[in-house]
């Protein structure tokens, strides 16, 4: 086999060390500018990542202000609406209060109004009555009866 | 018809000698000026105007760095950044002469056990110096594994010595033989097609099979290719961490 002929090797040794002494110089060359790519691909790669995570927290930011903002909003405006109701409540009661009195106070009047002229009439339907009573007595007896005697027989009569 | 180690025999392009030792410019120095030829554009055309959003190309590039990077961070660790470059040129040299190989009428450098215990045997010293100047005598702690029974204690490191001893010829003559073997393999079946061509009639036709043996072979070899680049790279890393990190 030529690999183990002994006269092979130090032509193929030294070609190798100067052909692989200049590759390992290429190599060495050639490397740190892939190393600055990936490097510079990994910095754009977490700056973007940063900008987002940036945006992220901004934005639930924003969304934890608006939705305090919400809350308070709605706190706001159920107490405005319970204070109004309230309010409302109280006016209302008052006013029926007032409306009431005043109208008990004008059913009283009217209630002493309706007694005063119920009195009254009963008072006239009563000398209406003893002057009929009078009438109907002389004309059935042909004898008209004392004023007096009616007037106590209608008392009598409407008691 | 030729012999199957005939592709393994190197041809003197140049002569040349330097104070009365050989050093030819053969067919076998031709293909490492190839190889190294075509890792090297393959780095810059492939790096040229490189891009944030990478083609192809860069991409092919960044994999392989990726790779090694990768390798060497696993089995050495923050320490053996430094050697990157140099896992890089190995990995990348054995892998193209390997492939190269494959190319018809080229010949593979890796087959050569010269080649190949070239690179172990610097790779041996490279392990032994980093080792000796970073951890001094205590390097030989590497000899005895931790929680070994003192019994055991004299045949323990006695098999280390010889397993670490016989690192440079285990490294070499395993891609050494894969590929020799590979290569012979290739061109034994390929002696058949000829010769089973040749002959005529029926046989002529009885020749698809080694050409069909062949053709999965190649596919074979180019696994083999790439497989025994990454095993030489791994195994250097391998050697290189127990210099670097002495892990008892």
């Amino acid at each position: 086999m030529p690999q183990f002929e002994l006269a092979n090797w130090l032509p193929q040794v030294a070609w190798l060390i100067l052909t692989f002494g200049v590759m390992y110089l290429v190599v060495r060359a050639a490397l740190p500018k892939v190393e600055a790519v990936k490097l510079s691909r990994a910095k754009v790669i977490s700056d973007d990542l940063g900008h987002a995570d940036t945006a992220k927290t901004n934005a639930q930011s924003v969304e934890a202000a608006f939705q305090a903002a919400l809350v308070a909003a709605r706190t706001t405006a159920t107490k405005v609406t319970g204070d109004t109701k309230t309010t409302a409540a109280a006016d209302a009661a008052a006013r029926l209060k007032e409306i009431d009195a005043a109208l008990a106070a004008k059913a009283d009047a009217a209630q002493a109004t309706l007694a005063k002229s119920q009195a009254k009439s009963l008072k006239s339907l009563e000398a209406v009555a003893t002057d009929v009573t009078g009438d109907m007595v002389e004309r059935l007896t042909g004898r008209r009866p004392a004023a007096d005697a009616a007037a106590s027989a209608v008392a009598q009569a409407s008691a | 018809m030729a012999s199957p180690l005939e592709q393994f025999e190197l041809h003197k392009m140049v002569t040349a000698d330097v104070m009365g030792y050989d050093v030819s410019f053969t067919n076998s120095a031709m293909f490492m000026v190839v190889t190294v030829v075509l890792v090297g554009l393959f780095l810059v055309l492939g790096m040229r105007n490189a891009k944030l959003v990478p083609g192809r190309w860069q991409t092919a590039v960044e994999s392989t760095h990726e790779f090694v990077v990768g390798m060497v961070d696993e089995n050495i660790g923050p320490n053996g950044r430094k050697y990157v470059p140099f896992i890089f040129a190995l990995f990348m040299f054995v892998l193209f002469a390997n492939l190269i190989g494959l190319i018809p009428f080229a010949f593979t450098t890796t087959s050569h056990l010269a080649v190949t215990f070239a690179f172990a045997s610097f790779i041996f010293l490279l392990c032994l110096v980093i080792g000796f100047a970073r951890h001094g005598f205590h390097f030989f702690s590497l000899f005895v594994p931790p929680q070994t029974p003192v019994v055991l204690l004299p045949l323990i490191v006695l098999i280390e010595m010889i397993s670490f001893l016989t690192r440079p010829l285990t490294l070499s003559v395993r891609l050494f033989a894969n590929m020799t073997a590979g290569h012979i393999l290739l061109k034994v079946f390929a002696g058949f097609i000829i010769s089973l061509g040749l002959a005529g009639g029926i046989w002529s036709a009885v020749a698809v099979l080694p050409m069909a043996m062949n053709i999965a072979l190649y596919a074979l070899e180019l696994l083999v290719s790439v497989v025994q680049a990454y095993v030489f790279a791994l195994l250097t890393c391998v050697y290189l961490n127990d210099s670097i990190n002495l892990s008892h």
